[in-house]
């Protein structure tokens, strides 16, 4: 059984998610293949599929978002299967559309689906007809500040700007007064245009102490329909989610609503006709009152907390729906029992504060491991998180029996983790590299994080959190022991420097001539 | 900074002897006391025992910065506690920073951290600023990124305009002392 030969699979894709995906592929018996960019070219994907083809410049429209070129790239290597992993092409129906007329399967809901569930406006009418509760806003794009502004006036401030196109965060902006719609409404739409090539916008009222909640379903594209529990992401920086995890703490609390929830997410996943795993989108609010948000039409990154508490390998389920074993016969899709509890987090390469990207070449990296800890990740040595696409370096989990337990382990695996920038001769770094790591230590013993009232303003609540403590404070709080470490550190890296003794080479890689140190010194450019 | 007295912080430091090699022994004085201490230094800090026990630090410096400016941050290995912005600052160092005359500041150099675009500049030169004004807005890896300034001053000049591209490190404003 262990030759099973079923196809060949291009993953159109790069980094952690084309290797989660060739890992499951090549374990069920499918041909690999990559493709990659220009900034790629040694990328760890590339490595792990069994054949890489190059199809273009670093730019994502020129190489992963080009759908011409993947469909070449999938026809010369003779692949029957395409899976396009997340972002990128994976909710693009004209790439569905693409492949569908290549004769190539893609791995993933059908055009149509994707066309009703994709687009948040239409999504919205889906909603609406099928008459589940979505939070109240525009029933379609509106095409200025002021209409936007009519909008709010009927549903109340605050209100939440969103691209219709957008996703991450991206053209959204928080209006809480009149005046601001017209300037918000002017740079979102020109963000939402530059990041989508789409400028539409639509209008919503914002929910207060929201929490976010998804679904996992999976679907066979007949109507049939299972879900794979939920997943509460309200922990989020910049609206890009940091921590996920399930169960989900708010539907603890109201678990009337989990089940009303579950409910909700298989009628439409039917309705659709969906195929594969998807995820519904829910704001619910501290009374477990929950609103639609979006569907989004592909596996999430944060499917690993569902495959931990689940037991099962989402890849694997829709490349088998891929080939018909999964529904062959009289077969059907099993609700899988869920038990403990798991939380991921995304370690990413931007300013601990400031959160804003911070990529550039590592120096060091070192990975947690121990009992149920996993780690996503595209960077297994010294490389570099390239400045072209998402900053992520990796992604965290942990599985436990109960969420205090999963906390601990996840606390030791965060402590465990370096990701340090090249040194320098002095110990300054080379590249702007710079992590959240710090960020996610400080959060995992945040107080609210632990209690679990994690509501999506958590961040901007708990200012502790990105707070830089002023130089007084540090100097007082400065250890016997951080004293001596700090002073001999100094003292041997000029010593070393200075003396060029015997031990210079080791302590010194990249030793310079006392010249060089003093031309430096005196801030003389070489 | 060869020299053996300085301060860290609010610590007084004195090496009595100056410390040999990657893996060494000697005797300090912090705030008046002695301590004898054996270390082994690696490539991303120091391991140190004392007769209270044993410490190992991660230290790395926390700018591209090279010179007298740059500051650590140092983290202990098994408690993972991390302090940032320090220094080990040599006699002759604390001396010339007490004589500096006071309000003598640096110009502050506002750089792109990022290659991107320039979407709006909000100051002109000439106009005076508060910490954490807005300064310019950025667009790179697909967001708007308002950058503000790091401290308040006089904006000496502006070096980009609205629709440039820029690279990593580039100057963007420099803002008077």
């Amino acid at each position: 059984m262990s030759t099973l030969n079923r196809g060949t699979l291009l993953i159109a894709n790069r980094g952690e998610i084309a290797i989660r995906v060739a890992r499951t592929a090549k374990a069920l018996g499918f041909k690999t293949v990559a493709v990659y960019s220009e900034a790629d070219r040694f990328g760890e994907h590339v490595r792990a599929c069994d054949e890489a083809y190059f199809i273009g410049e670093s730019a994502p429209k020129e190489s992963y978002l080009n759908v011409d070129k993947v469909i070449a790239a999938a026809k010369a290597s003779g692949a029957t299967f395409i899976h396009p992993g997340y972002g990128f092409l994976s909710e693009r129906p004209h790439f569905v559309d693409a492949c569908v007329e290549a004769g190539i399967t893609f791995v993933g809901p059908s055009a149509q689906s994707m066309r009703l569930m994709g687009d948040k406006i239409t999504a919205r009418k889906t909603i609406d007809q099928l008459n589940l509760p979505r939070v109240p806003g525009s029933a379609g794009a509106v095409k200025d500040g002021a209409e936007a502004a009519r909008y709010a006036k009927e549903i109340g401030y605050p209100i939440l700007l969103k691209a219709a196109a957008g996703g991450g965060g991206k053209g959204m902006r928080r209006v809480d007064s009149e005046k601001d719609v017209l300037s918000a409404f002017e740079g979102a739409s020109r963000e939402s245009l530059s990041a989508f090539g789409d400028g539409s916008m639509y209008v919503e009222k914002l929910i207060l102490e929201p929490h976010h909640v998804e679904i996992q379903v999976f679907g066979d594209g007949q109507g049939g329909a299972i879900h794979l529990g939920e997943r509460e992401c309200s922990i989020q920086r910049r609206h890009q989610k940091v921590w996920e995890e399930t169960p989900a703490p708010i539907l603890n609390r109201h678990p009337k609503t989990r089940e009303a929830m579950f409910t909700a997410a298989l009628k439409i996943t039917s309705h659709v006709n969906y195929a594969g795993a998807g995820t519904l989108e829910f704001i619910v609010d501290g009374a477990g009152h929950f609103y639609f948000l979006e569907m989004n039409t592909r596996l999430q990154v944060e499917h690993p907390v569902t495959e931990w508490v689940t037991g099962s390998d989402l890849v694997a389920m829709q490349l088998l729906l891929a080939t018909g074993e999964l529904t062959a016969g009289a077969k059907k899709l099993e609700t899988p029992t869920r038990s403990g509890a798991s939380i991921e987090v995304r370690i990413y390469a931007e300013d601990p504060r400031s959160f804003l990207p911070a990529p550039g070449p590592i120096g060091r990296i070192h990975f947690p491991y121990g009992p149920s800890v996993r780690v996503d990740t595209a960077l297994t040595e010294a490389g570099e998180v390239s400045m072209h696409y998402d900053p992520m370096i990796a992604k965290v989990s942990v599985w436990a029996k109960t969420r205090e337990e999963a906390i601990g382990r996840l606390r030791v695996a965060l402590d465990e983790t370096r990701i340090e920038p090249p040194k320098k001769w002095d110990g300054s770094k080379r590249g702007s590299l710079k992590t959240n790591l710090e960020f996610l230590q400080k959060l995992i013993r945040n107080p609210q994080v632990l209690g679990g009232n994690t509501t999506t303003d958590l961040i901007a609540a708990n200012p502790e959190l990105t707070m830089e403590l002023s130089p007084e404070v540090i100097a007082h709080a400065v250890t016997v022991e951080e004293a001596i470490a700090l002073s001999l550190h100094q003292l041997l890296l000029e010593q070393s420097l200075t003396a060029g003794g015997p031990d210079s080479g080791s302590a010194n890689p990249n030793s310079m001539s006392p010249w060089q140190l003093a031309s430096r010194r005196e801030g003389v450019r070489e | 900074m060869s020299s053996l007295n300085g301060v860290v912080g609010n610590r007084k430091i004195r090496w009595i002897k100056a410390p040999v090699g990657s893996t060494g022994s000697g005797e300090v004085d912090v705030d008046g006391k002695i301590y004898t201490v054996s270390w082994k230094r690696d490539s991303d800090g120091v391991w140190m025992q004392f007769a209270h026990g044993c410490f190992g630090f991660d230290i790395y410096g926390e700018s591209e910065e090279t010179g007298a400016d740059l500051v650590f941050r140092i983290s202990h290995r098994g408690t993972n506690h991390v302090t940032s912005g320090l220094r080990f600052k040599g006699a002759g160092e604390v001396a010339a920073a007490a004589a500096a005359p006071g309000g003598k500041k640096k110009a502050l150099r506002v750089r792109a951290q990022m290659p991107g675009k320039i979407v709006r500049v909000l100051v002109k030169a000439g106009d005076e600023v508060v910490k954490d004004q807005p300064l310019l807005v950025m667009e790179a890896m697909k967001m708007e990124n308002e950058i503000r300034a790091a401290g308040a001053g006089k904006i000496e000049s502006v070096k980009v305009a609205e629709g440039q591209a820029v690279e990593s490190g580039a100057d963007l404003i420099v803002i008077g002392g």
